[in-house]
């Protein structure tokens, strides 16, 4: 049986990602854990050890930049990829394939299900 | 009778006076001789005559002692032919006199009548003529300026240069100022000052010399002519006048065809400046609205995705409508985006590029299109142009917005052109035309063009003004977001290029866009 790959959503938004879970859980291939505010999302990680982040830019609070700043610098989590997920690239820039603006990765919203597994195949090792 | 000498006793002479008359001169004397006679005195002798004229004659008699007698008749006869001769005489110095007095008429009248002053003065320099002219210039009557100097009617200053031109011509004889007119200044009986001419002119009586001076008070003519250099002063002026009117006229129409020109220029400053806030506070509408509509599109998507592995895919309904749902979000996703393009950072990732590699590449990206709509394309494409720092995914952007507004001006089918080259700007190229190159570009400037035709309807030139505006489109609901001119020449504007979009005289439209080559 392959291990579920653990992923872990921080979005402000609970619609977001709680369909998103469900997506993700249903395909079979997936263990989520979603958290809905920046502040709690470094404890998140160090509490699920997820083999991949995906985290959205702009959030009230903590900000998906002070969230990725602070997982790099934690020497327990700063090996896991982040990939940001914003509403403030256009998609045309970004592509359906994702695209690395200034050394991070970004998705552009609204993402589809399969662009998000597609880039989990693509990135995570198994 | 023989006359007999007689010796002239002078001291025992008398004189007598009679009237002229030789009887009555024959009977005074005969009175006398009876008289003398009486006295022991017996004889007369008419020695002389001492003075005649009409008014009688005096004679100078002597009685003769002696015996001598001298007959009455005899002395009648001396006495009647001395008084023929002194009336010959006496009628010789009338017509002298009638000359005379003839000749003083004519003097008097004219100088009566002459409106000028005519003053005579003697050796002296006294006046001893003066005319009713003088008394109306001068103001002196007769009485008072007999006698006065001549010298009193010139004003002080002027005097001493008067006495020596008189005296000169005493001296000498003649003058200078003989024959000629003389300016001076004379002085009234007021003693008021004016200015007058005078000619001078010179005559001998016996040994004196007489000095007539003609004068004209030239007041009048002095001040008609002041007036005159006065008005000849107000004429040069006016001409001056008149010919700096007529340069400020030129200076005027060419400062109105200026402010004209200003005035259009300014207009079209307005208008972009509306544009400009329009733009502003769009782009910040923008950005908030793309970020609140995403998420919930997000949301939707993700929401689908999951439904559709629950639903019945096999009903082509539930399928349909999970097709049309992902439709609709994609549609509202690329609004967003063409929002987001729109109100973006403005930075741009600028590379060395060339310009006809790009276009070609945006060829490419919609080389469906064209043979879709029934669209030929035609290339002309320069080689070797020279590099530009542009961001080629942005100008990419930029002609695939202009390739697709072509094609979709032609529903029916056409050609689309594309065109690239270096070109050198001068008046005539046309490229100059529109605010937007002259502001951006100088005659003489290296410039890369691209052009971009279509054979299409063209645009309506009620909408030209408003083709840059964010969200005008022409296109029916649904096709067009109306974001893709405006994005256009922003990304364009960034690149401190131009766009200038009109339609072909043929039909269709030509979008110019340029880039300087030098930066």
């Amino acid at each position: 049986m392959t291990t579920k790959r653990r992923i872990l959503i921080v979005d402000d938004e609970p619609s977001f990602t709680r369909l998103l879970k469900l997506s993700l859980q249903t395909t079979g291939a997936y263990e989520v854990r979603e958290e809905n505010s920046g502040e709690r999302a470094l404890q998140a990680a160090r509490e699920f050890k997820p083999d991949l982040i995906l985290l959205d830019v702009i959030m009230p609070g903590k900000d998906g930049g002070e969230v990725a700043a602070e997982i790099a610098n934690d020497d327990s989590l700063k090996t896991i990829p982040i990939v940001f997920l914003t509403a403030a690239v256009s998609k045309k820039e970004v592509g359906g394939e994702g695209r690395v603006i200034g050394g991070r990765s970004f998705l552009a919203k609204p993402v589809s299900v399969a662009e998000v597994t597609r880039y989990i195949e693509k990135n995570v090792s198994a | 009778m023989p006359e007999k000498p007689l010796s002239r006793d002078l001291h025992r002479s008398i004189v007598v006076y009679s009237a002229a008359s030789p009887l009555v001169i024959s009977v005074t004397v005969a009175m006398l001789a009876i008289v003398l006679l009486y006295h022991d005195l017996a004889m007369l002798e008419v020695i002389g005559l001492i003075a005649a004229g009409t008014f009688g004659v005096f004679l100078l008699l002597r009685p003769l002692a002696g015996k001598l007698i001298v007959r009455a008749d005899e002395l009648e006869q001396q006495v009647r032919e001395k008084t023929a001769a002194l009336q010959a005489e006496l009628n010789g110095r009338s017509r002298t006199d009638e000359d005379l007095r003839a000749s003083e008429m004519r003097f008097h009248s004219l100088t009566q009548s002459a409106n000028d002053a005519i003053i005579t003065a003697d050796g002296q320099g006294t006046i001893v003529s003066w005319n009713p002219g003088a008394r109306r210039i001068f103001g002196w009557e007769e009485s008072e300026a007999m006698g006065k100097p001549l010298t009193e009617l010139v004003a002080e200053r002027f005097r001493k240069a008067h006495l020596r031109d008189l005296e000169r011509m005493r001296t000498t004889g003649e003058a200078q100022v003989l024959g000629k007119t003389l300016e001076l200044r004379g002085l009234r009986r007021d003693g008021s000052s004016f200015p007058f001419e005078m000619s001078l002119s010179t005559w001998n009586i016996r040994d004196e010399q007489l000095t007539t001076a003609i004068i004209r008070d030239v007041t009048e003519r002095k001040q008609a002519e002041k007036e005159l250099s006065r008005w000849v002063k107000v004429e040069e002026q006016l001409a001056r006048a008149h010919a700096e009117l007529k340069e400020r006229e030129a200076e005027l129409r060419q400062a109105l065809a200026d402010l004209r020109e200003s005035h259009e220029a300014l207009e079209e400053a307005q208008l972009e400046l509306i544009q400009a806030v329009k733009m502003e506070s769009v782009g910040q509408l923008a950005a908030g609205v793309a970020h609140e509509v995403k998420n919930p599109l997000a949301i939707i998507l993700v929401g689908i995705s999951y439904l559709s592995h629950h639903l019945p895919l096999a009903d082509r309904n539930v399928a349909m409508a999970l097709d049309d749902i992902r439709a609709a979000i994609r549609r509202a996703d690329a609004v967003i985006g063409g929002l987001l393009n729109y109100s973006a950072k403005r930075r741009l990732e600028i590379t060395v590029e060339d310009l006809s590699a790009i276009v070609d590449q945006a060829l490419l990206l919609i080389k469906h299109q064209p043979t879709q709509h029934h669209v030929t394309v035609l290339k002309e494409l320069g080689q070797d142009l020279p590099l530009l720092l542009l961001d080629k995914t942005k100008i990419e952007q930029v002609f695939v917005n202009l390739f697709m507004n072509a094609i979709d001006a032609m529903a029916e089918g056409g050609t689309l052109t594309v065109r690239t080259y270096v070109t050198t700007l001068t008046r005539a190229s046309g490229l100059m035309r529109g605010r937007a190159a002259s502001d951006h570009f100088r005659i003489g400037e290296t410039v890369v063009v691209a052009e971009v035709e279509d054979t299409g309807c063209g645009i309506d030139e009620a909408h030209m003004a408003r083709i840059f505006d964010p969200f005008f489109t022409t296109k029916p609901t649904g096709k067009g977001t109306g974001l893709g001119l405006a994005v256009t020449k922003t990304i364009i504007e960034l690149h401190q290029g131009t766009i200038d979009i009109r339609n072909r005289e043929e039909s269709g439209v030509r979008v110019t866009v340029m880039f300087k080559t030098d930066r």
